[in-house]
């Protein structure tokens, strides 16, 4: 689930930041409960994206007990429909006339939202913009409109401003930002830096909603954040103008509309990509315009792979074609709906792996060398290997530590810890100290502590391994040499056999 | 458990060399008369081609092997760089206690065309010196005037009974048992490549509980059957977005590479239960996207399209 829409605020009082906006808000909703009809029968949001504007409607309304109606305005079709609903007396409220989009209540009053009354996509005609303006002079429910540029709204008419109250919502400040961050990582037991939430928040430039999806996706999937993991999700300045892209590409079944919205964006065409095929299926319902749209952006891919293969960037020019055009034509049918797009979180993983590849060919060197193999049967062989051995064997983890010599961020990256993390320098000094005194010594290094819990932990849970030995046991702590003979399993300790010289203590040292 | 048992257990005479009984021959022959051609060996990962080369040199110069052999990896350096100082500078001096040295030249088709014409001609100039083993995954791949000067081997993928073999070898030296259904589940999870089959072993072993179809499952980043399987159903049943969701679990939880996935749905169409004729249709497909990913293709947007193609046609399949 995305987090903006898990942590969407449910009251007002939870609205980050804005608090004038909000509080002029409340008192205009306030004055549709005086029995009879205010002055100002709509608001205008304005503001710039990701402040709040939608959350602050939704919240209002949960916090009056009224239904919502979520329009998006550009739907002209809607526009007789919106009509109805907002002029029906409040006796005879039935809509199931008006069908699919309906998602209110029956009965009670009705906020109806208006998201993208700017027109920022031109899709509202002269017809459209009357019928709103009619619909907010007779309408006997609450209409708030929400803007990102307000000029783009009034400009069409000066009856907006007269007829509607206007309520500017300003950028969060990073200041605010951060906090909502930290609880969010909190409640998702994340451990993130803080300077990893302050660069976050410093760089979506006020944003929250951007905030908050770039914590997801460095999030995902992970207990840690580290500062340098923030480097995967860059600046997004062009943010706005990428949704809108997106947007106007899957709208429209005019290629020349659709071309003409990856050109203006100053965007890598791969990047592009990444957002399309995010997307598509978020708009594409009809399994055939799925298809036809995803199989466009595989053709798209093939073409921007053959443009880079053979440096003949003119390829690129069928590589937009097919992104923009053939997506934009993929469907048979109009989706009116208003979807909200999403950022492409394959990107974040992919922008994490990125930052470590120096350390990937340092460690797939050493592999190589050590296993006699190829650096991509090293990355795509050896790497995993040895994740899994150095997660389920401490002998192995060390003996190879020493035999490798591997740095403190190749163990990382192994060990899928810090670099400074506990394992890490436990591996490094136990590695040291064999190397020193030629074997593997567990206990000398305070390794035997962690060892011993551990010991008693997994016997706990049944998951002990086979065998223990005398050098195991005589450097872990009481506690834990009993629960290693506990283990009572089949094949444990004493037979002499090669599984059996495995200390146990080492093996679980990994297991937290 | 302290060393990598694809080490341990590599073998160190031709001999011991599973498999790929034939090539064993023609090797040893040249052991007898102590003379060798340039090699190209060629074939899929771990079917012997390293051990075989190692194994051979090994028999030609005894102790101290180390000193009349190179080991070089043309994707490791930048192309044609290897070709022109490496393996030069190791070339031109003279062998030790022989008539010639060897260099091991893995992933020679890596080499762009030019780099491998450039190769060609190191390989004639130091011709009284050296010899070239070169190892490469499809010799197609190499440049004919390469071809025509080696003597060229194919290394087929071990058969099931090599690996076995091959696995009990190491099961019986290092103490552990394992199951019937777990040494099935290697030899389907390692499709003839011995250094996965051993590698999932030593996982399977250090995770210390029985070593079993699901121990082996565990241990590799193989997706269970069943997984693809279900990839494979949810998309052709027209849940695009499910399906979705469970490639993205297998290509980033389980590491998956693109291509061993496409490989895997490949294999799981067989079984599917839809009409025979609609099996092609989808394997018809599938090659697409397999050759695709070969061109460069993204494996994930590539892999999307074909669910999203899967969604569609499975209106008419199911």
């Amino acid at each position: 689930m995305e987090w903006t829409e898990k942590y969407r605020p449910r009251t007002l009082g939870d609205v980050v930041g804005n608090n004038k906006a909000v509080q002029s808000l409340l008192s205009w909703a306030r004055s549709w409960e005086s029995g009879k009809l205010p002055k100002k029968r709509a608001v205008i949001l304005a503001g710039s994206a990701g402040v709040g504007k939608t959350s602050a409607a939704h919240a209002l309304a949960s916090d009056m007990g009224w239904g919502v109606i979520e329009l998006n305005a550009s739907d002209t079709r809607n526009a007789d429909a919106i009509k109805r609903v907002a002029t029906a007396g409040a006796l005879n409220q039935t809509f199931t006339d008006t069908g699919e989009f309906l998602t209110s209540d029956a009965g009670g009053r009705k906020l109806i939202i208006l998201d993208e009354a700017d027109n920022v996509h031109g899709n509202i005609d002269r017809g459209g913009i009357r019928a709103i303006l009619d619909t907010i002079r007779k309408t006997h429910q609450p209409i708030v409109l929400i803007v990102n540029d307000l000029y783009e709204l009034t400009r069409h008419s000066s009856t907006f401003k007269t007829q509607c109250l206007t309520i500017k919502f300003s950028s969060i400040s990073a200041r605010s930002i951060k906090p909502v961050l930290r609880r969010i990582s909190i409640s998702e037991h994340v451990d993130v830096e803080d300077a990893t939430l302050e660069a976050i928040a410093q760089r979506t430039s006020g944003d929250l909603r951007s905030a908050i999806n770039d914590l997801q996706a460095l999030s995902e999937g992970r207990s840690y954040v580290g500062l340098e993991d923030a480097d995967a999700v860059g600046k997004r300045d062009n943010r706005v103008t990428m949704y809108d892209a997106i947007r106007t590409i899957l709208k429209t079944d005019n290629i020349r509309s659709a071309k003409k919205a990856a050109n203006e964006l100053d965007e890598d065409p791969e990047f592009l990509l990444l957002w399309l095929s995010e997307n598509v299926p978020i708009e594409y319902k009809e399994l055939g315009d799925l298809a036809r749209g995803m199989e466009a952006v595989a053709r798209a891919d093939l073409f921007l792979q053959r443009a880079r293969r053979t440096q003949n960037y003119r390829l690129w020019a069928y590589a937009i074609d097919m992104m923009t055009g053939g997506v934009a034509t993929a469907k048979d049918k109009e989706y009116r709906f208003y979807n909200r797009y999403r950022f492409p979180m394959w990107l974040a993983t992919m922008g994490r792996t990125k930052g470590i590849r120096a350390t990937q060919n340092s460690l797939s060197h050493k592999l190589t060398t050590h296993c006699h193999t190829s650096a991509s049967i090293a990355r795509a062989d050896l790497i995993p290997f040895y994740r899994q051995m150095f997660d389920l064997d401490g002998a192995f983890a060390v003996e190879q530590t020493a035999r490798l010599e591997l740095s403190g961020s190749e163990l990382a990256m192994l060990l899928g810890d810090d670099r400074d993390g506990k394992r890490v320098q436990m591996l490094m000094e136990a590695a040291e100290a064999r190397e020193t005194s030629g074997h593997i010594d567990p206990g000398g290094l305070g390794l035997a502590a962690f060892a011993a819990e551990e010991v008693a932990e997994a016997d706990d849970e049944g998951a002990g391994g086979p065998g223990e030995n005398g050098k195991a046991n005589g450097n872990a702590n009481g506690k834990a040499n009993g629960n290693a003979n506990g283990n009572g399993k089949g094949d444990g300790g004493g037979d002499g056999d090669a599984g059996a010289e495995e200390p146990e203590t080492q093996r679980s040292l990994f297991e937290f | 458990m302290e060393q990598v048992w694809i080490e341990k257990y590599r073998p160190k005479t031709l001999s011991e060399v599973v498999g790929q009984k034939e090539i064993v021959e023609r090797l040893q022959a040249y052991v007898k008369i102590k003379s060798m051609p340039h090699l190209l060996f060629s074939g899929r990962p771990g079917t012997g081609k390293t051990t075989c080369a190692i194994a051979l040199v090994r028999e030609f110069y005894g102790e101290g092997w180390q000193l009349n052999f190179q080991e070089l990896n043309a994707s490791d350096e930048r192309g044609i760089d290897v070709v022109r100082h490496k393996i030069k500078d190791f070339a031109r001096m003279a062998p030790i206690g022989s008539d010639f040295k060897v260099i091991f030249l893995d992933e020679a088709d890596a080499l762009t065309s030019e780099a491998q014409a450039a190769l060609r001609r190191t390989m004639e100039m130091y011709t009284r010196t050296c010899r070239f083993i070169l190892s490469c995954n499809y010799s197609s791949k190499i440049i004919e005037p390469i071809q025509s000067r080696t003597a060229v081997f194919s290394f087929r993928p071990l058969r099931p009974e090599d690996v076995k073999e091959y696995l009990g070898r190491i099961a019986s030296a290092e103490g552990i048992e394992i199951e019937e259904d777990g040494l099935e589940a290697i030899v389907y999870v390692a499709q003839g490549d011995l250094r996965k089959a051993t590698n999932s072993l030593q996982v399977a072993a250090a995770m210390g509980t029985k070593i079993d179809d699901e121990a082996i499952y565990r241990s590799t980043q193989t997706v269970k059957p069943d997984e693809i399987k279900d990839l494979i159903n949810t998309a052709l049943s027209g849940d695009f977005a499910k399906s979705r969701k469970s490639l993205e679990v297998i290509l980033i939880e389980n590491a998956l590479s693109g291509e061993d996935l496409i490989r895997q749905i490949h294999r799981n169409v067989y079984d599917l239960s839809i009409k025979e004729r609609d099996k092609v249709r989808l394997i018809d497909k599938i090659g697409e996207v397999e050759f695709r990913m070969v061109e460069g293709g993204n494996p994930r947007i590539q892999l999307e399209a074909l669910l999203a193609h899967f969604a569609l046609v499975g209106e008419d399949i199911l």
